[in-house]
């Protein structure tokens, strides 16, 4: 029996459930409260509420959640409400446990409206706030815990924090195997396209002129998504590497027009601290421990297992499909492929009744349905593309009686600065074509 | 941890080693385009001399239909009529420059003052009414198309003198709007503009390639498309939704807008011969920019080739009616070249078009 305590599976164990101070959960909590808080309130006063969700007259539902639409004015402004309040109650650890619960829903709610406003990092916010609601962040350093709501304790099993680092890790070198492409690393694109274009800004400007800096960039950039959760772990390079998570956050904030992205990584990445500087931090708000001891329900290893395995494979969903994933954006979205190509498109849809009314065809105008940005993102997205196609089928149904029509589009994208080519056949007819997961063999190749 | 140090170091170099071997055959480009420069050429050249052109024409055509509501003429008359055409030519060189110090606490001078076609039967139960402080949003009874159905219409009566005054309100208060806007543009206006010289979501550069491709797609929807009928909805053309349907100057009109964004393209001064910074010299210095330049180059003379087929002088919405074919090409011409002023152009420049954050890293 002594000899087992040294075997592998002992270690990991230990290594699992050692405790360690719950100051580390409840830092991450206030952190998390405060920021979706910021970016929540931010996001109200820049109008977007009205000018995203509330001025279109039509939405890019994801595949399989059609049912979440914004439905009237008072229910949108209702879940900003609520995310409002429960980021408050998450960040002072009052009526967590619910709080948490409706920051999930209504932050998801709100993301799945329309996937043309789909960033990563809202699909961050989206996957922190569920791991959040299973987690015991507000058994110290809360309102709840001082209240007596909750008895408060010290330490939670170590597996809780290094969920929480992994989750993180894998962001950053997911996003760095994305990067490892040729056109990324060998091309420098698109930053050879996105850094001359920042010649402007001040002091670090006139560096943009070089043509060697998109290069550094492309290549530093890579290094530092694939190796800074490492570098963040290992205690020697710790706080160099937060300075450097810090120092790269910020520049990217500048240099691109990225909202809140920077400020979630350079407020999150301190999990990979030490517990004794989390204590030290969050001092005057502990509260004096009642319950000695404690175990979480074992069931949530396997509910966090199973989240891992998820998380872990999703950046991998390209290879699930044939062809150039940023060409055909199949298996894209939910991969940390971040500020990874520059595309753009130009899509002109074509509309003939068919059958005994066949009539000579016509072409739509975009701008009468959808905002400038909706129209920017279809126009490359072949999913979106097949979906607005389906809305104009209805639309023209209904308005302009049209009775079995076909619809087709040229669509021109660039990607990377090459010349525009054709994305989709535009001789399919978009309306005898199904939505879902399956490969959509009308995107043409872009060799 | 040395192992990994030395390892990583080795990567570096063998990574920069091949950029350096990589980025050889790249031709090197000049990327240093003088963005000042550049709106410094169209502010002077083009926006400037533009709004100044149409203040001026709008206050003769005012000061010629003051004249001739107080002693009617018809030779006063030909005169208005031959300035009015000159004004709605002035207008097309600010088409694209709807923006900025062009937007009027009611609407861009463009809503205001260039609306097409107009409502004739509103309008004239406005004049009928005397009602003429223009409280409203329907701008489709007033503006330069307004002007033009009194001017030219052989049912307008200027005889009638609620009419006439109604005319005459309408050229006070284009004269009015349009001074407002050239004042705006040669004071606040032309500081900001030279001073939002980034290429962000506000900056003057990301406000000129959205009106470009806005201004361009005008033509194309609702100078050509709606008129030959190409709307859903639209069982027939209605050649009645020409722009300036009553003085037929559609085509040279078309010819005179699309004159506006081809220069701006080529960075060629609207009113002299003078040649500047313009999208092309900036596309030489972008990645990709020369193939995009090249196209571009053939499709602006395939556009012009097509309008001197068709002759600027042919009536629009006789030609609509009796051989589309040829309008018909030249608005399927317009379609299948607006990604390269459209999309393709913002995405080589590196503009972002909206406010919206981008996916970051």
């Amino acid at each position: 029996m002594q000899a087992s305590s040294y075997n592998f599976p002992h270690l990991v164990n230990s290594i699992l459930h050692k405790p360690t101070s719950i100051s580390s959960l409840a830092y991450f909590r206030i952190a998390f409260g405060a920021l979706v808080l910021i970016s929540t309130l931010r996001f109200i006063i820049l109008g977007w509420v009205q000018n995203q969700y509330l001025d279109p007259t039509y939405h890019f539902t994801y595949y399989g959640f059609d049912w979440i639409q914004p439905y009237n004015n008072a229910l949108i402004y209702g879940i900003f409400g609520i995310l409002l309040i429960s980021a408050v109650g998450v960040l002072l650890g009052y009526f967590y446990r619910i709080s948490s619960i409706l920051l999930f829903l209504s932050f998801t709610y709100i993301e799945l409206l329309d996937k043309s406003y789909y960033l990563n990092h809202y699909y961050f916010v989206s996957v922190v706030a569920f791991m959040l609601i299973f987690l015991p962040a507000q058994k110290n350093y809360s309102l709840d815990s001082r209240l007596n709501r909750v008895k408060a304790i010290e330490s939670i099993p170590n597996w809780m924090i290094l969920l929480l680092q992994l989750q993180i890790a894998i962001v950053y070198i997911a996003a760095g195997i994305a990067k490892i492409n040729p056109d990324w690393l060998f091309d420098a694109l698109p930053l050879k396209i996105w850094l001359p274009a920042k010649n402007s800004l001040p002091i670090i400007g006139p560096l943009f002129t070089f043509d060697w800096i998109p290069y550094a960039f492309s290549f530093f950039g890579m290094l530092f998504d694939c190796t800074i959760p490492f570098f963040l772990w290992w205690k020697r390079t710790r706080i160099v590497a937060y300075l450097a998570v810090v120092v790269f956050h910020l520049l990217t904030g500048i240099l691109f027009q990225i909202g809140v992205f920077p400020l979630v990584m350079i407020a999150l990445t301190p999990i990979f601290f030490d517990q004794e500087t989390h204590n030290r931090i969050l001092k005057p708000f502990k509260n004096a421990v009642i319950l000695k001891s404690y175990s979480p329900k074992p069931i949530l290893q396997w509910l966090f297992g199973t989240h891992l395995l998820f998380q872990l494979l999703l950046p991998f969903q390209p290879l699930l499909y044939s062809g150039n994933m940023f060409w055909t954006e199949e298996g894209y979205r939910f991969g940390w492929r971040v500020m990874l190509a520059e595309k753009a498109g130009t899509a002109t849809f074509f509309i003939r009744e068919t059958g005994a009314n066949a009539n000579t065809e016509k072409s739509i105008i975009n701008s009468e349905y959808l905002n400038l940005h909706q129209e920017k993102q279809m126009a490359f997205q072949p999913d979106m593309i097949l979906q607005y196609a389906h809305h104009l089928e209805k639309t023209m149904i209904q308005k302009y009686g049209y009775v079995n029509p076909s619809i087709r589009c040229e669509t021109y994208v660039s990607l990377n600065g090459a010349s525009s080519k054709l994305l989709i056949d535009p001789s399919t007819d978009l309306t005898m074509q199904k939505r879902g997961y399956a490969k959509k063999t009308w995107i043409l190749s872009n060799k | 941890m040395k192992i990994i140090y030395s390892n990583l170091l080795l990567l570096i170099l063998l990574l920069s080693v091949s950029t350096s071997c990589s980025s050889d055959d790249n031709a090197s480009q000049e990327s240093n385009f003088d963005r000042q420069a550049f709106l410094q050429f169209m502010l002077d050249e083009q926006i400037l001399p533009a709004v100044t052109n149409l203040e001026s024409k709008a206050s003769s055509l005012n000061a010629l239909v003051a004249d001739f509501s107080a002693t009617p003429s018809s030779q006063q008359l030909q005169t208005a009529k031959t300035t009015w055409v000159e004004l709605a030519s002035a207008w097309q060189y600010m088409h694209i420059f709807d923006f900025g110090a062009s937007e009027l606490t009611t609407g861009n001078l463009g809503e205001e003052i260039a609306t097409f076609p107009i409502d004739v039967t509103e309008m004239l139960d406005y004049a009928e009414n005397a009602s003429v402080l223009f409280q409203n949003f329907e701008r489709d009874t007033r503006g330069l198309y307004a002007v033009e159905y009194f001017l030219f219409s052989p049912s307008a009566d200027l005889n009638n003198q609620n009419q006439l005054a109604y005319l005459k309100a309408l050229t006070e208060r284009l004269a009015q709007q349009t001074s407002t806007v050239a004042q705006k543009w040669n004071t606040t206006g032309k500081v900001t503009f030279l001073a939002q010289n980034g290429t962000d979501a506000g900056s003057s550069l990301s406000n000129l390639v959205n009106a470009l491709a806005k201004s361009y797609e005008a033509i194309k929807n609702f100078k050509l498309g709606v008129p030959l009928g190409l709307r859903p909805g639209q069982p027939t053309s209605e050649p009645s939704r020409v722009e300036a349907y009553y003085s037929d100057t559609s085509l040279a009109l078309m010819l005179a807008h699309f004159n506006s964004l081809a220069n701006i393209w080529k960075g060629n001064a609207n009113f002299s011969d003078r040649s500047g910074l313009g999208f092309e010299e900036y596309l030489e210095s972008v990645f990709g920019g020369e193939e995009l330049k090249t196209s571009t180059s053939k499709a602006i003379t395939e556009i012009n080739q097509k309008f001197i087929q068709i002759d600027s002088r042919t009536s629009l919405k006789d030609a609509i009616n009796s051989e589309p074919t040829k309008i018909i090409e030249l608005h399927n011409l317009f379609q299948q070249h607006t990604r390269f002023f459209k999309s393709d152009l913002a995405s080589l420049l590196g503009v972002s078009i909206t406010f919206n954050s981008g996916d970051g890293d």
